[in-house]
């Protein structure tokens, strides 16, 4: 354990001496205060806020994810050019100590430059309000809506399983399935057609979803719908007149007596895109279970369809926003500790220049690993198939940074669950991460030190 | 060198010497399609800024790159409703992409359309600011940055024309008024010596402080008070009219400073120089143009048909006919041109500009008092807010038609007869609505003028009648398919129109109304048999029906439906008797049913 720690310590020593760590800090110490005075964003504290908190953290994160890969990467290669490596591999020490000694000093960098940075990042965000004079709008709606953690809770999947067999029977007895598609294709389309039809609704018709388990932290504070409209033909306006009823399920479905309020109002929205509607929490029942109706008015003239994906989800606030910004930086350093044993590992049968541009790659892929997957669905039917068969699931294999961005969390103040926390570090690093770094020491142990690799 | 590694080098160099050659020979093409498309951006940017010249050139190739990557976030920031970064990012892609002017474009739409709209119609003021971002992201950088395309002038006129003058948002209404209060502190009289003026004024702030006495005015308001003191010329002139019309929330000074120059030549003239130095660089508007758009465009005065009078420039269309005629002289520089698609588009938004001051170009802005206090045993704070009527202005119609004819004999080619025969379709539409209205308005002479017109351009046989014939087959056909009970309603929201409008003093159009209330009404007395006539009632008790309506309807503000009283009793107290009338015996019928 004191060879690993040592060479830890000489690890962090050699990464500060280094005139781009220098740059990296340097920069960011001058960034970070002029973004959080420069940017403006739509005008409003929120937009000033979200603005700053998602470049400010995205920024934070790329140079730190950059300075990791390059550190981790010289910090052996250089090693192996110079051969000062001769000097350490002839001591008693493991090979496979020197490898994690290696790791654990980038890991210790960065744990203390993400603190450095997420501290600023944490105080220029919590005082920015002093020095905007907002007006007292701005800031309910920035205590509401930024200032927080809200959790998500969606309805309940739908189970269509046997209405699709059915349907896929009776189409098969009479002939009528598609000759280009496979059972399975056929199996999900109708699938997902069964499921849109059940969160559609005709005008004048209602449509009631229940949600269990909502517990807000205040019953005097407010929870939030969030919601996106999609329609079977659009209106001329682009807008979608809607009554919403928020409250008890049994008095909602059945009219019995209840002890909680009922929100009931009409707003009108427009189509295609996300709104949020202000709900007291007092409506939530003792027992959890939260109906959310909606009614199509009739003057809307067309089916309203709520997206199966994010069509319809209630918010409430869980925690604190301190406690979520933790969470959320601890998600970056897990991400850190990724490239940290990918660098370690690049780093063990390549040089240096070779090593950065394989850790580059597999960087911007997994950060862009949703839109390139998506992507391919794009492509012609041929060529699809080749990437679905080749490509995509290398890309599957690397994590998704962008599934877990802290900053897709932070600005609209949704609520990142220690579940969450807890299967990133999993997935990023007892899994990925713990296999990279034994490849690595597994290629390392049986190295031929003093060869020369071009 | 080892054969194995000299064969593999070999075919290397062969395969990149083949993919260059090809990629070579693909580049011409590249090229071409690249100058038809105005993608090239060879050209040093004219008149740039250093930062916007820097970030062109400083990327490089990456330039695309980071282009594809604001795209990106943009749409996908767009699909989760979020629209904090909206106007930076638009500003980012506009910054790199300077000279593609689909980029603009599309900015400004998306900001003016989609981003206004996503946020609810209870918060108008925040839908305006999204608004205005879209307009103003197009005016002030888009057309400086790309003077010559004329999908930049045409999608600003259309924001205007459309969203601003259209009706198609529920916060309409807001956004007209906003827009007619920025712009009416800058009009004066609004008459053609006002705007004569505005064209004569200096145009630079050396310009105007070389008089002496303006220059005794400007040095005296910099002593009154700190925010002129180190204010350069942009800064000293919003200023200067923020103090002319809220004098209030400046020091007692520079009040003093304005009531001691007040009438003098100097006061005068730099109010003059002020207004003209904000519509220039501010709303980006020359009253060069301005002037020569009244005389061109302006509404005709009916005592000397040949004189214009001003636009009316509070109005969005009057914008933006403004800026679709601005692009339209800017691809008209290019002679030997050929008319594509966006330029007839940017014809058809001038025209339509000019139809919609026809049918609604007279503007009233009504203060509307607002209790906001809501305890009632508090004394409640009341404060001003406005709202906003459009009604038909007549004296458009001229200005409108001439610049149809003109449009009509622009675009009379046999390439583009499609267009040709669109136009003339509207054209004549309008022209029969235009005559119907004269004729119920009382200018028969007027009516008579666009008839022969009518006629003679489009001899159809629906109009080898007489005007009085036409007027009826047209009035006829309005009516066609209304039962008896429509025709009761029908009625009653005529007369109804008609108070509103005689509350608002506007006399001619109150007349109108009154009139075709009273040609419908005898129409079903003569149509249909005694049986029915019963159901309908007498006219002077639809009239008390509609006062009764209009007096109710809570879309007016109080002030406005007690003035309507008032002006009846003074104006029209045979209408007022009969009312009175109406009410003595609906009281004794009350009173006997109890």
């Amino acid at each position: 354990m004191r060879s690993i720690w040592a060479v830890a310590i000489n690890t962090i020593r050699q990464a500060l001496r280094m005139k781009i760590a220098a740059a990296f800090v340097i920069l960011l110490l001058i960034l970070l205060p002029v973004m959080g005075v420069s940017m403006t964003g739509d005008g409003t504290l929120k937009g000033r806020l979200q603005t700053f908190v998602s470049y400010g953290l995205s920024l934070t994160s790329i140079l730190l994810c950059l300075l990791t890969i390059i550190v981790s990467v010289y910090s052996i290669t250089s090693d192996l050019k110079q051969r000062q490596i001769y000097t350490v591999i002839t001591k008693p020490i493991r090979r496979y100590q020197l490898l994690v000694g290696k790791l654990l000093g980038v890991i210790l960098l960065n744990v203390m430059l993400l603190v450095l940075f997420s501290a600023i990042i944490y105080s220029i965000t919590v005082f920015m309000p002093r020095f905007y004079n907002p007006t007292e709008t701005e800031r309910a709606v920035v205590k509401n809506e930024f200032y927080t953690a809200r959790a998500s809770i969606t309805p309940p999947e739908l189970d269509v399983s046997k209405e699709v067999k059915e349907v896929y029977h009776r189409l098969k007895d009479a002939n009528q399935l598609p000759e280009d598609m496979s059972y399975s294709e056929i199996i999900s389309q109708l699938t997902s057609v069964r499921k849109l039809k059940r969160r559609a609704v005709s005008p004048g018709y209602m449509l009631p979803l229940v949600f269990t388990d909502v517990k807000p932290l205040d019953p005097n504070d407010s929870l939030f719908i969030k919601f996106k409209y999609d329609v079977a033909v659009t209106p001329p306006d682009s807008q979608i007149i809607g009554r919403w009823i928020v409250g008890d399920y049994q008095y909602i479905r059945y009219g019995e007596k209840i002890d909680t309020p009922i929100y009931d109002e009409v707003h009108k929205y427009s189509i295609r895109t996300t709104h949020e509607i202000e709900v007291p929490a007092s409506v939530v029942p003792a027992n959890g279970r939260l109906c959310v109706a909606f009614v199509n008015h009739p003057l809307n003239n067309t089916v309203v369809i709520f997206p199966l994906e994010d069509g319809l989800e209630v918010l409430y606030k869980a925690d604190t926003f301190s406690g979520n910004f933790i969470r959320a930086v601890l998600l970056i350093l897990f991400r850190l500790i990724f490239l940290a044993c990918l660098g370690i590992l690049g780093s063990s049968f390549l040089s240096f220049p070779v090593a950065i541009l394989f850790c580059l790659v597999i960087f911007f892929t997994a950060t862009f690993s949703n839109f390139v997957i998506e992507s391919f669905n794009f492509l012609g039917q041929n060529l699809s198939g080749v990437y679905s068969y080749t490509i995509k699931p290398v890309i599957q294999l690397l994590p998704q940074f962008d599934k877990f961005n802290p900053t897709k969390f932070l600005v609209p103040a949704q609520f990142i669950s220690w579940i969450l926390v807890a299967k990133a570090a999993v997935i990023m690093v007892f899994i990925k991460s713990l296999l990279l770094l034994l490849i690595a020491l597994l290629i390392f142990s049986f190295k031929e030190i003093a060869k020369i690799i071009i | 060198m080892r054969l194995h590694d000299a064969i593999v080098l070999f075919v290397c160099i062969v395969l990149a010497v083949v993919l260059l050659t090809i990629a070579g020979m693909r580049l011409d093409y590249i090229n071409s399609q690249r100058a038809e498309m105005k993608l090239i951006i060879n050209e040093p940017l004219e008149n740039a800024p250093p930062s916007l010249a820097f970030a062109t050139v400083a990327m490089g190739a990456f330039r695309g790159l980071v282009v594809d990557a604001l795209w990106i976030r943009a749409d996908n920031l767009k699909e989760q409703g979020q629209f904090f970064d909206a106007r930076q990012l638009a500003e980012w892609i506009t910054i790199l992409q300077p000279r593609f002017a689909a980029v603009w474009e599309f900015q400004a739409w998306n900001m003016a359309y989609n981003i206004s709209v996503a946020i609810p119609a209870t918060q108008p003021d925040q839908r305006w600011r999204w608004v205005k971002n879209g307009y103003e992201l197009l005016r002030d950088q888009g057309i400086s940055l790309n003077p010559k395309s004329i999908e930049l002038y045409r999608e600003l006129a259309r924001i205007f024309q459309h969203k601003i003058g259209g009706v198609t948002d529920d916060a309409h209404k807001y956004y007209k008024v906003q827009l007619a209060l920025t712009m009416e502190p800058l009009l004066g009289p609004a008459d053609n010596e006002y705007f004569e003026a505005l064209t004569k004024t200096p145009t630079k702030w050396q310009q105007i402080i070389e008089n002496k006495d303006v220059a005794e005015l400007i040095a005296a308001l910099r002593a009154a008070e700190d925010v002129f003191t180190d204010a350069d010329a942009g800064k000293f002139v919003d200023n200067y009219l923020a103090l002319r019309q809220n004098p209030k929330r400046f020091k007692p000074s520079a009040i003093e400073t304005i009531d001691k120059f007040r009438g003098t030549p100097a006061l005068e003239k730099f109010d003059i120089f002020a207004k003209a130095y904000y519509l220039r660089n501010t709303l980006k508007l020359d009253p060069v143009l301005m002037q020569q758009l009244n005389k061109t465009y302006g509404p005709i005065d009916f005592s000397d048909p040949n004189k214009h009078l001003p636009l009316d420039w509070r109005h969005p269309d009057s914008h933006a006919i403004y800026w679709g005629v601005k692009g339209l002289k800017e691809v008209a520089k290019e002679e030997n041109r050929e008319i594509s698609i966006v330029e007839t588009n940017t014809d058809r938004i001038v025209v339509h500009s000019l139809q919609n001051l026809f049918r609604y170009g007279k503007i009233f802005l009504y203060d509307v008092p607002i209790v906001t206090s809501e305890d009632s045993s508090e004394q409640a704070e009341q404060r001003v807010e406005k709202t906003i009527y459009l009604r038909p202005d007549l004296r458009m119609f001229q200005p409108y038609n001439e610049a149809m004819l003109a449009v009509l004999e622009k675009h009379k080619r046999p390439d583009d007869e499609g267009s040709y025969k669109s136009l003339q379709d509207g054209h004549r539409n309008m022209l029969k609505n235009a005559i119907f209205l004269f004729y119920q308005t009382g200018h028969i002479s007027e009516a008579q003028k666009i008839y022969s017109q009518l006629r003679k351009l489009y001899p159809l046989e629906e109009f080898k009648v007489p005007l009085a014939v036409f007027a009826r087959n047209r009035f006829r056909e309005e009516l066609e398919g209304l039962g008896i009970f429509d025709a009761q309603e029908q009625i009653v929201a005529l007369l109804r129109e008609s108070y509103f409008r005689y509350a608002l003093r506007d006399d001619d159009a109150a007349s109108g109304s009154e009139k075709l209330a009273q040609e419908v009404w005898e129409r079903y007395q003569q149509e249909y048999p005694d049986e029915y006539r019963v159901d309908l009632a007498k006219l002077p008790v639809l009239r008390y029906l509609a006062l009764l309506d209009f007096l109710n309807d809570e879309q007016y503000p109080p002030n406005l439906r007690l003035n309507l009283l008032g002006r009846i009793k003074i104006e029209r107290p045979e209408l007022y008797r009969e009312f009175e009338q109406y009410v003595e015996q609906l009281r004794k019928k009350a009173e006997m049913a109890e």
